[in-house]
């Protein structure tokens, strides 16, 4: 046959078999290119860091033992507290403002009446304790982090590591909803199909965490560092989920050690914005949404396009601003007044729940959050002195430009589930997230609930995550 | 029929410059009621009383009380003012503040001048007004307005006031003395703050022009920077025929018009095009580096401010400490943006911390940071260039002040 091939080749005339020729050498070519393109997965360099005080020990060994952390109080804590609501000064709000103009002060001073009355801290840090905390040293800093595990495991069952990662202006404490739903399904009514282990530590500077003392601790660090943590608890694979600074760290994760992330959850999506494309996709797609990949559901959310992303976004990004750029002077009296933190935290806490939150005289925080939730979270940030620290993560990571950081450029392979929450700040179309999010396999409307889903809709976040886990494993 | 066409030519003519002429636009004035609750029926109070600042032990003790238990964070290593203020100079300052600023000799330097109040449209307006301690031989006082910004007040006018009254005793030349009124913004200082959304420049602007006539003057000049470049601007677009002069220590063009975006783009190549000096030149290109990067790394605090002034307004009240960390990082870094790598933000090279702490108090005993933040969010909140002072044009003789570090005023 191959001899019938060679005749029927060099019987051509030369023009032909010059193009056969060409065409077999362009063919071959390309099918090497693809070849090779699909085994060269870019990740992200892991690099290494130091954040302790002063310079890196040059021989000394990192103590890497893991060891048991209670949260504790005291009375003289408490009393300081008392001291400082109970000389709040406040400034009346313009009338009708509602919460256009940040948070209400008549509402305020309504929460800090609670917090100074009622609101019982030591019984708050029993229920924190609840489930077993641990510190260890990794690069310098203690880390800090819950580690659940299920009370009682059906036979055969595999229990899944899961770590969750928050996000600012939340804690650990967001998710201690959702743990039970995940440690425990039969307990809380759902199925036990896929039962987890669940990791949520502290970014480094947030809660109990040690914060960084050298400059430069972006996203990219903290997804070393917990890479390094898990390592340490001895897992191989596991699953990650993060919203917020969260997302932007799990992924980085993803990116770095795709092998060792069996799954990525998302339930806010960092994509860049800029390039030609997009343009193209945002000028069509108000008109033929369908021409460039855009579903009707993505119309509804992203259009009229000025409004619903530009001057909502700027609306809401004054902190982000302010963050990135002066951090300490930012965070200086929200460490002092306890007041003016709660003012910041709970601004995001009812904002970030549901934009139309803004026209309520109370910003609507009771309606999805209790008072001592709320609290607990503001606490943590007052009792480590962690407001300064946690902002200046924001001036770490957007002191390079995001569109053309290395990360920005490099894919994620890993297989990822996104959650989208209807009131969630920023929205990302499957058509966009795909040119990042390379192996997509779930991408689900979530009914309700806003930036906060962990901790406002657990359930519906971790049904979203359990079937990440069955669409990775084929269950 | 010559005759004919040439008085058709003359009427035309007549009637084309009659009805095509650029009529001298004015600013409507504002008449709203900032006072709280409904407008009463009966007139208005228009006294002047005299107005004198005071303090007390119990205001004293509960800032020294607020003092010394002050929580800072410890900066990072090496950051200096490149994070905002550094806690480390910070601690130094309140010190000072706690063991050595004598408030009860500075509110006598602030008595110095005499302060007076009036009510204007439902809220109490609070000036200085001082007038030349001796006059020569045929001359009169020319009334000068100058409006303060943010995180300024009445109070950085306090060296340049005696210049201006009494020029002969400092040694300048007594060809033009003025008889200067300084007032406090309507939500800054000793002024009550207004009490209904929507206070903006064009509104203080109306509140300063009824106060001008209010003390007789008919005819004045106005000065300002900051804030008060925007406000005496507002002045005069409402009354351009009571503002002799305008004096700007800082413009910033909120309007771009096209001819102005083409000269960012090829002014650096062809500069007399544009009607480009070599300095300006210099200035301004490269000009996303010397323009926008760093109008972004500076303008977070107008951003937020502009968006939720009541949330970080709060702290600042509540926390004397907070609030002279984000006023004096803007002495020190609108002095001079290379302050920032000096670990103490090279504050005490112009200003000493007498004079800065004072006018950190005068936000603090009038608690005002959160009204006085409001006026972004009133000005800017609707989107920049979009209002209809930012299209009028200006017709009165005006003098710019070209400082060589200024930067906008948000």
């Amino acid at each position: 046959m191959w001899q019938q091939v060679l005749q029927s080749v060099r019987s051509f005339e030369y023009p032909q078999s010059a193009i056969v020729v060409s065409t077999a050498l362009g063919a071959g070519g390309l099918l090497t290119c693809w070849l090779l393109s699909r085994q060269k997965i870019k990740t992200l360099e892991v690099g290494d860091g130091w954040w302790g005080s002063g310079e890196r020990p040059p021989k000394e060994k990192e103590d890497e033992s893991i060891r048991p952390f209670r949260i504790e109080t005291s009375d003289r804590e408490i009393q300081d507290l008392h001291e400082r609501l109970d000389r709040a000064r406040y400034t009346p709000p313009l009338e009708g403002a509602a919460f256009q103009y940040g948070f209400n002060t008549t509402y305020l001073r309504r929460v800090v009446a609670y917090w100074r009355n009622q609101f019982n801290w030591q019984k708050q840090v029993e229920i924190l304790n609840q489930y077993p905390h641990f510190k260890t040293t990794i690069e310098g800093i203690d880390i800090h982090f819950i580690h659940v595990k299920p009370l009682h495991v059906p036979r055969g069952q595999i229990v899944r590591p899961l770590l969750m990662v928050h996000g600012w202006p939340g804690s650990f404490f967001e998710f201690y909803k959702i743990i039970p739903l995940l440690t425990d399904p039969a307990g809380h009514g759902l199925n036990e199909d896929v039962v987890f282990e669940v990791i949520c530590p502290s970014i480094p500077g947030y809660g109990f965490s040690e914060a960084p003392h050298q400059r430069g601790f972006d996203t990219l660090a903290a997804a070393r560092i917990f890479h390094k943590l898990m390592e340490r608890l001895g897992f191989k694979e596991f699953y990650v989920q993060g919203g917020d600074w969260g997302s932007q760290i799990t992924t980085n994760m993803a990116q770095m050690q795709a092998k060792q992330v069996k799954g990525l959850h998302l339930n806010l999506v960092f994509i860049s914005s800029s390039g030609l494309g997009r343009l193209v996709s945002l000028i069509l797609g108000a008109y033929v949404p369908w021409l460039v990949g855009l579903t009707r559901e993505d119309s509804h959310r992203l259009f009229p396009y000025l409004e619903k992303n530009v001057y909502e976004i700027l609306r809401e990004s004054g902190y982000l601003h302010i963050q990135a750029t002066k951090p300490d002077t930012a965070g200086c009296g929200l460490n002092d007044s306890p007041v003016a933190l709660a003012a910041y935290i709970l601004e995001k806490f009812s904002t970030w729940t549901d934009k139309s939150f803004r026209d309520l005289d109370d910003g609507g925080l009771e309606r999805k959050f209790s008072l001592d939730d709320l609290l607990t979270n503001v606490m943590i940030y007052w009792v480590t002195s962690s407001i300064v620290p946690s902002m200046r993560f924001y001036k770490e990571n957007f002191s390079t430009n995001p569109t053309t950081a290395p990360h920005a450029r490099v894919g994620v392979y890993v297989p990822t589930g996104l959650a989208v929450f209807p009131q969630e700040l920023t929205y990302t179309p499957c058509t966009w997230a795909k040119k990042k999010f390379k192996n997509i396999v779930a991408y689900t409307y979530a009914p309700r609930g806003g930036h906060f889903a962990a901790f406002e809709e657990p359930k519906l976040l971790a049904e979203d995550i359990k079937q990440l886990v069955r669409k990775v494993e084929c269950l | 029929m010559l005759l004919e066409i040439l008085l058709t030519l003359a009427f035309g003519a007549a009637a084309y410059l009659y009805f095509f002429r650029k009529k001298e636009e004015t600013l409507p004035i504002e008449d709203r009621w900032w006072g709280s609750g409904q407008k009463p029926d009966s007139e208005e109070d228009a006294t002047v009383h005299p107005f004198k600042v005071e303090t007390t032990d119990e205001e004293l003790n509960d800032l020294f009380r607020r003092l010394d238990q002050a929580r800072f964070t410890e900066p990072l290593e090496d950051s200096c003012f490149y994070y905002g203020i550094n806690s480390v100079y910070l601690r130094k300052v309140v010190s000072y503040w706690r063991n050595q600023f004598n408030w009860k000799k500075q509110v006598e330097v602030l008595n110095k001048f005499p302060h007076f109040k009036t009510k204007i449209d439902g809220i109490n307006v609070h000036f200085l007004h001082v007038k030349p301690p001796h006059l020569p031989e045929g001359h009169s006082a020319k009334p000068l307005l100058m409006v303060h910004g943010w995180p300024g007040s009445f109070y950085e006018f306090y060296k340049v006031i005696s210049l201006l009254t009494d020029p002969a005793s400092h040694g300048l030349s007594d060809e033009h003395i003025f008889e200067v009124i300084c007032p406090s913004i309507p939500g800054y200082g000793f002024s009550e703050a207004p009490h209904k959304q929507g206070f903006d420049s064009v509104c203080a602007a109306s509140v300063f022009y009824k106060l001008m006539l209010r003390l007789g003057f008919h005819e004045f000049y106005a000065q300002g920077g900051d804030w008060g470049w925007l406000i005496c601007t507002n002045l005069a677009q409402i009354a351009p025929n009571h503002v002799k002069g305008l004096h700007l220590n800082l413009v910033s063009v909120l309007n771009m018009r096209f001819t102005q975006l083409l000269s960012i783009l090829l002014g650096r190549y062809f500069p007399g095009l544009f009607g480009f000096q070599e300095e300006d030149v210099r200035r301004m290109f490269p000009f996303l580096k010397k323009g926008l990067y760093k109008m972004l790394m500076e303008s977070g605090y107008a951003h937020i401010q502009a968006t939720k002034p009541d949330t970080v307004g709060c702290g600042l009240n509540d926390s004397p400490v907070g609030l002279a960390a984000y006023i004096l990082e803007k002495f020190s870094t609108w002095t001079d943006p290379e302050y920032r790598k000096l670990e103490d933000g090279g504050l005490e090279r112009k200003y000493t911390l007498d004079d800065l702490l004072t006018n950190v108090m005068i936000y603090w005993v009038s608690g005002c940071m959160v009204s006085a933040m409001r006026f972004y969010k009133e000005n800017i909140g609707k989107g920049i260039g979009t209002q209809k002072h930012d299209k009028k044009e200006e017709s009165i003789p005006a003098a710019t002040d070209g400082h060589r570090r200024a930067s906008a005023p948000f």
